[in-house]
């Protein structure tokens, strides 16, 4: 007998884009009617979900991982029987309570008192049992004096606890949470998440799904990372994690234009006028560097206006999305309009662990380690993402919990700009 | 002719094991030796549910809807103290429109036109009509906005989506009880006394709410799959008023239409209430059979037909 909480076997799902021979409008479904629905229309079908199987055991807490449209919440929405899968199948143990939304079925004419039996009731359970739980529930939220007044007169923010606080406090042996704690303040985040390790150690089952690196490795054992309705790695959170924002940042790095229209839109950076063209990582093989060896970046900025006193600063940040070190450029640049110049960074005190890293490139107004007084001109996350490879010389038996980052030496400014021919 | 009964039989024993089951003390022990089967070596007894495709037409899982019967009366209620507590003068509009249609019909028709009514006061003969058209058509209206109005629900959160038209129904019953009372208040008025008959007169209200049911069913269902359905139900509830005795007595019917024109169940219900609490000649029996008949097949259809399409709705709207 396993002790499986939730099995998913060869589980797809396709969406007809073109919508089936039934569904439609009336008008369109009359003549098709007459042709006696012989000539089948070629159907466009979109695979949310391929042929996903694993298995989550009882009392794990599995993170969900993956971009927008990589199927995360039509699997949610399978699990919690919204919808029917294509083909495939799951098998959940005990009851299944979603939260793939706050306050669902909450009618704002109604107190929070009769909203709490209404969304209980919803999420399917019975009326006895949230009675018994009911201050439990009201404690969470903190709506001890509101209880019964119209929701429609809540903050957004209590209406959204009030709607956890109901889903999180029900007795259910899997619970999912679809990105639910973007909402609400800190303080009930981190209410919110405490909830969710609770329920751990109850032994619950809870599938989580966030975008929030952080939460989702101190919550979960266990992640999933989907790509393209594919399961692409499921494993240890911290692997799952890393392999997640290493592939999300090559593929923000693959269209440079994109990435720069998209700085471009924050308001008060001059992207348009002083940026970034071209950054390009000089490595003999590939991405690699060895550990020790220095690090060298070829950079193109571009200028249509007269510059001064611009400052170029490196952030690097590891797998998990932490901030790994930071390097400032003792050197200024100065532009004249119209002009193109091309540089050459060497880092050559790299003292970074082996592993893979991505970089910040910003262009500011100013030079300083005064930050707040920098302003930011152009900004990319950049990566061909250096992976640093095991040398001998390399720290041994160097956790991951230490710190990525090693610093033999204090600073990490050693970097010469070599200026390149100037393109006019 | 094997298809079919290899069909019928697995729905039959479903539904009927999902009787068994809600009735029985040890559900899940029962739940898993009917419903679902012993494979794969995985201990179904300790709640296992299996996710996966339901494709076509499938049984009506009476077991599951009636664990979440408290869903359907808590949204029904919802509905019911949401109206109420928007408007003080809320009885008042449930008894208003009626009224003004039976004051209208009595005139024009009673007065001008001077249609038969059986001998009973037209005011009368109408109002009790009226009720009854009216507790059907809000229940038709609502159906055909309900979908996307709890399309909020639907994509969010699993329930037996039969839960939904079921919960539909309830609500107008609080107007219609106001207007049966007034009904029952005004008859002294019209020196019309009760009789043997009235001892009837829940059987035809349960025969109103199964109709009403299967409106609800069929009307929600067509507006999962035709979302420009919505022009078409007011010519359909037009067609089927003027089909139903409501401004005219059945006995207008020429005598070898009857039995078919009881296939509508509104004759049968009319016909019915008025011989309850009006005094009319009794209904006939068969074209009372007829209407029954004909509520319960287009009841269990629509439920069929709305289970049906409930399986895609998620992924429609």
């Amino acid at each position: 007998m396993s002790d499986f909480s939730l099995r998913v076997e060869h589980l797809s799902k396709a969406y007809d884009l073109k919508g089936t021979a039934l569904m439609g409008s009336l008008r369109e479904f009359a003549p098709k009617l007459l042709e006696g629905l012989k000539s089948k229309q070629t159907s466009n079908f979109l695979w949310a979900l391929s042929d996903l199987c694993f298995e989550v055991k009882q009392g794990e807490t599995l993170a969900l991982i993956g971009r927008n449209g990589a199927g995360k919440s039509t699997l949610l929405k399978i699990l919690s029987r919204v919808t029917d899968p294509t083909s495939g199948r799951a098998l959940v143990r005990g009851k299944v309570g979603s939260l793939l939304e706050v306050g669902v079925g909450f009618h704002p004419e109604l107190s929070g008192r009769e909203n709490v039996f209404l969304s209980g009731a919803i999420l399917g359970m019975k009326q006895e049992s949230i009675k018994k739980r009911f201050d439990e529930i009201v404690t969470f939220a903190g709506l001890e004096k509101f209880i019964d007044v119209p929701v429609k007169r809540y903050s957004s923010g209590m209406f959204v606890r009030l709607g956890f606080a109901v889903a999180a406090n029900l007795d259910q042996d899997i619970l999912i949470v679809d990105e639910v704690l973007a909402v609400g303040d800190a303080p009930f985040q981190s209410r919110c998440l405490e909830k969710l390790t609770e329920l751990r150690h109850e032994g619950r089952t809870v599938l989580f799904v966030s975008h929030n690196a952080g939460s989702v490795i101190n919550l979960c054992q266990t992640a999933l990372y989907l790509k393209d309705g594919q399961l692409q790695s499921f494993g240890k959170t911290d692997e799952v994690v890393a392999q997640y924002l290493q592939d999300s940042s090559i593929q923000s790095n693959v269209n440079l234009q994109r990435m720069r229209d998209m700085t471009d839109r924050h308001e008060g950076r001059r992207g348009s006028l002083v940026r970034f063209e071209e950054v390009k990582l000089c490595s003999a093989e590939g991405m690699s560097i060895a550990y020790g060896d220095p690090l060298c970046y070829e950079v193109e900025i571009s200028s249509r206006i007269d510059s001064e006193e611009l400052g170029l600063r490196l952030t690097f940040v590891d797998g998990l999305g932490k901030v790994a070190g930071s390097t400032f450029l003792k050197e200024t640049l100065t532009f004249t309009p119209g002009e193109l110049r091309r540089f050459r960074i060497v880092i050559n005190n790299l003292n970074l662990t082996v592993g893979t890293y991505s970089v910040y490139f910003v262009l500011s107004q100013g030079v300083g380690t005064n930050v707040s007084s920098l302003s930011c001109v152009d900004e990319i996350q950049f990566v061909p993402a250096f992976e640093v490879v095991d040398s001998p010389e390399a720290p041994r038996a160097w956790s991951a919990k230490m710190g990525p980052c090693v610093f033999e030496k204090t600073s990490l400014t050693e970097i010469s700009i070599m200026d390149a021919e100037t393109i006019a | 002719m094997y298809r079919a009964a290899a069909w019928v039989e697995p729905q039959v024993l479903r539904t009927l094991g999902g009787i068994l089951v809600s009735c029985c003390k040890r559900r899940h022990l029962l739940r898993s030796a009917i419903i679902l089967p012993d494979w794969d070596g995985i201990d179904w007894q300790v709640n296992v549910t299996e996710i996966q495709s339901h494709k076509g037409w499938s049984g009506l899982e009476l077991a599951q809807l009636w664990d979440y019967r408290e869903l359907i009366w808590l949204l029904a209620w919802r509905d019911i103290s949401s109206r109420y507590k928007q408007t003080v003068l809320g009885i008042f509009w449930a008894i208003l429109q009626p009224l003004g249609s039976v004051i209208v019909l009595s005139v024009v028709l009673g007065r001008m036109v001077k249609v038969p009514s059986d001998g009973i006061p037209y005011p009368l003969f109408a109002f009790s009509a009226v009720l009854c058209w009216q507790y059907v058509a809000t229940v038709a209206g609502a159906s055909t906005a309900t979908i996307s109005s709890s399309s909020q629900l639907i994509t969010k959160v699993f329930f037996p989506r039969l839960v939904l038209p079921i919960s539909i129904v309830i609500p107008p019953l609080v107007d219609l009880g106001v207007s049966l009372s007034l009904l029952l208040v005004s008859l002294p008025f019209f020196h019309v006394s009760f009789t043997l008959g009235t001892i009837w007169l829940p059987y035809y209200i349960v025969l109103l709410i199964i109709t009403a049911l299967s409106v609800s069913c069929w009307f929600s269902g067509l507006a999962i799959a035709f979302h420009d359905m919505r022009h078409v139900f007011p010519l359909l509830m037009q067609l089927w008023m003027f089909s139903s005795p409501i401004f005219y007595p059945m006995s207008l019917v020429p005598q070898e239409w009857r039995l078919i024109y009881s296939l509508n169940p509104m004759s049968g219900i009319l016909e019915g209430l008025r011989y309850c609490l009006l005094g009319a000649p009794p209904p006939v029996f068969e074209h009372v059979c007829a209407s029954t008949v004909s509520a319960v097949v287009l009841l269990i259809t629509g439920a069929l037909f709305f289970k049906r399409l409930s399986k895609i709705i998620a992924d429609l709207i």
